[in-house]
């Protein structure tokens, strides 16, 4: 059941959640994006840390494939309470995901061989080969090394820790309440276990956008340009976000950066494969939406089975046709099946959701009404 | 490499000697046919239609300026005489050089609009002029006039009240 409480607004009671966490914990790691939630939540914590005199880190995982903006921001963060602030700027090579290339499904971030194409610099300043001692966990064979493995063994090196998280419930409630059903420390439920006795806390949980922003401008505090490009795209803050460049989604950001950030487009260009393809139909319902069937294809069954045929990637086709197997032959299925080969999406970011044809249930129920 | 100069060869031919091809792909919204005229009323025809001479249909095909071509018709600014230049093109050649026409261009970095519009401003031009001759609407205008950027517009709000959950989805789900 939700409470509310009147005589408490966001601000204060995030104060006291951190405050709180300060109390109980003797390390505490902030997980920065460059984002407004996490530019929010690393001042608060800053602040609070300065009065108490004491140090946070501040945890930056650096894909390398980011807007310029977002390493702008990031500095910023990390030089605004020095005397406070441990840096934890990853530079390490991980793989990500490009949904862009069928040839090229993965970006080696920081790939020495690629080390002229770099999309930014890498700094002394940071961490720049994996700091931990145990042997490296992966989840996913598949995929390799990847991003959420590298956040894993991080906090696997950092016993009893708060590692802050700026979610928002408001953001996203189905996954704050998942999150949220079992504390992860003593009663409070804006937690969850990490690895190794730590923590992740949540304190802007009930924060909206409004909220975020209030604090920005009353703060006088720095914010990621990429906002205001929005905001004069006529875009609703709600819906603003400052998103990867390389997942599975990433082809709606590539379609506004040669307006947004032309140089680090023009990078881009030279770094992944796809891109300017992605640019020029990212909005296109035909492409990598998936929406309408391109012509020359009568059915989604008939333009999967061509797209597998024409798949370049030989290694690659074995785990969408081992996949493909179990699932139902339906359109609708099928046109699922299609995003995922036209994303190239071997490593299954976006599942197949293998039921009926809704459509086809709908029709039947009006027959048997009718 | 040496390269040719067609614009050099501009011929003043009839209108109606003139056709569009059947395969360009570019389609140009109204707002900016809007743009198109303004600009030739504001800088005069500057670029002649691309076209090859087609025996077959005694006509002059283009290959680039089908809207510029559009422009010289009665309902829009009824230019008679046109000013073409003619290539010597097969289809293929006409074909990839359509595309090469319509898609080498570049795109206007957002910053570099408006700063353009607050500067016109600053010249002392008038925001129907600036709508009128920039090609926008006027609420592109205000956006791009809007020097405050995000912050500004939450500024005056409230803090929201905080909450909390004890965990137990069975009821006040909907209200987060």
């Amino acid at each position: 059941m939700i409470t509310y409480h009147p005589e408490t607004n966001v601000l204060e009671a995030a104060r006291q959640r951190i405050s709180y966490i300060f109390d109980n914990f003797e390390r505490i790691i902030v997980s920065i994006s460059g984002g407004k939630d996490s530019t929010v939540l690393a001042h608060l914590a800053l602040v609070e840390a300065h009065k108490r005199g004491r140090k946070i880190g501040l945890f930056y995982l650096d894909e390398e494939v980011v807007y310029q903006a977002t390493i702008e921001q990031v500095e910023y963060l990390m030089s605004l309470y020095p005397e406070n602030t441990m840096r934890y700027w990853f530079q390490i090579e991980f793989n990500l995901t490009n949904s862009v290339s069928l040839t090229d499904g993965q970006v080696h971030c920081w790939d020495p061989a690629k080390k002229p194409l770099w999309m930014h610099k890498r700094s002394k300043n940071n961490i720049l080969a994996a700091p931990w001692s145990h042997k490296t966990v992966i989840a996913d064979k598949n995929k390799g090394f990847g991003y959420y493995d590298v956040i894993t063994n991080f906090e696997m090196n950092m016993p009893n820790t708060a590692h802050l998280v700026g979610l928002r419930a408001v953001e996203s409630p189905n996954r704050f309440r998942a999150v949220t059903r079992n504390p992860g420390f003593k009663d409070i439920m804006w937690s969850t276990k990490a690895p190794c006795g730590g923590v992740s806390f949540y304190p802007l949980y009930d924060w909206n956008y409004m909220d975020i922003w209030k604090y920005i401008g009353d703060n006088n505090i720095r914010y990621h340009r990429y906002y205001d490009f929005c905001a004069l795209k006529g875009i609703h803050p709600a819906q603003m976000r400052v998103s990867s460049l390389t997942h599975e989604k990433a082809y709606k950001s590539i379609a506004s950066l040669p307006e947004f950030e032309p140089e680090t487009y023009e990078k881009l260009l030279k770094r992944i494969k796809g891109v300017s393809f992605a640019q020029e139909t990212a909005k296109n319902k035909k492409m990598f939406l998936a929406q309408k069937l391109p012509k020359g294809h009568k059915s989604w069954r008939e333009y999967r089975d061509f797209l597998m045929q024409t798949y370049p990637d030989k290694s690659k086709l074995p785990i969408f046709e081992r996949r493909f197997r179990h699932h139902l032959d339906n359109e609708f299925v099928a046109r699922q099946q299609c995003r995922q080969l036209v994303l190239n999406d071997y490593e299954n970011d976006l599942p197949v959701k293998n039921t009926e044809d809704p459509i086809i249930q709908k029709i039947n129920f009006w027959r048997d009404v009718l | 490499m040496k390269i040719d100069i067609p614009c050099q060869r501009i011929q003043m031919v009839p209108r109606d000697k003139i056709q569009a091809n059947n395969y360009n792909p570019n389609h140009v919204p109204k707002d900016k046919m809007e743009l198109l005229k303004q600009s030739i009323i504001d800088n005069g025809f500057c670029f002649p239609i691309v076209t090859i001479w087609s025996e077959e249909d005694g006509k002059y095909i283009i290959i680039d300026g089908f809207h510029r071509y559009t422009m010289c018709q009665p309902e829009w600014l009824d230019i008679d005489p046109v000013p073409v230049v003619v290539l010597k093109h097969d289809i293929s050649q006409r074909m990839a050089a359509t595309i090469q026409f319509n898609k080498a261009r570049g795109v206007h970095e957002l910053d570099g609009d408006a700063d353009i519009v607050r500067s016109l401003v600053k010249q002392g031009m008038s925001d129907a002029d600036i709508c009128q001759h920039l090609g926008i609407d006027a609420e592109t205008e205000l956006r791009y006039k809007q020097l405050t950027g995000i912050v500004e517009l939450f500024r005056k709000v409230n803090y929201s009240v905080s909450w909390s959950s004890d965990g137990d989805e069975r009821d006040g789900g909907e209200s987060v």
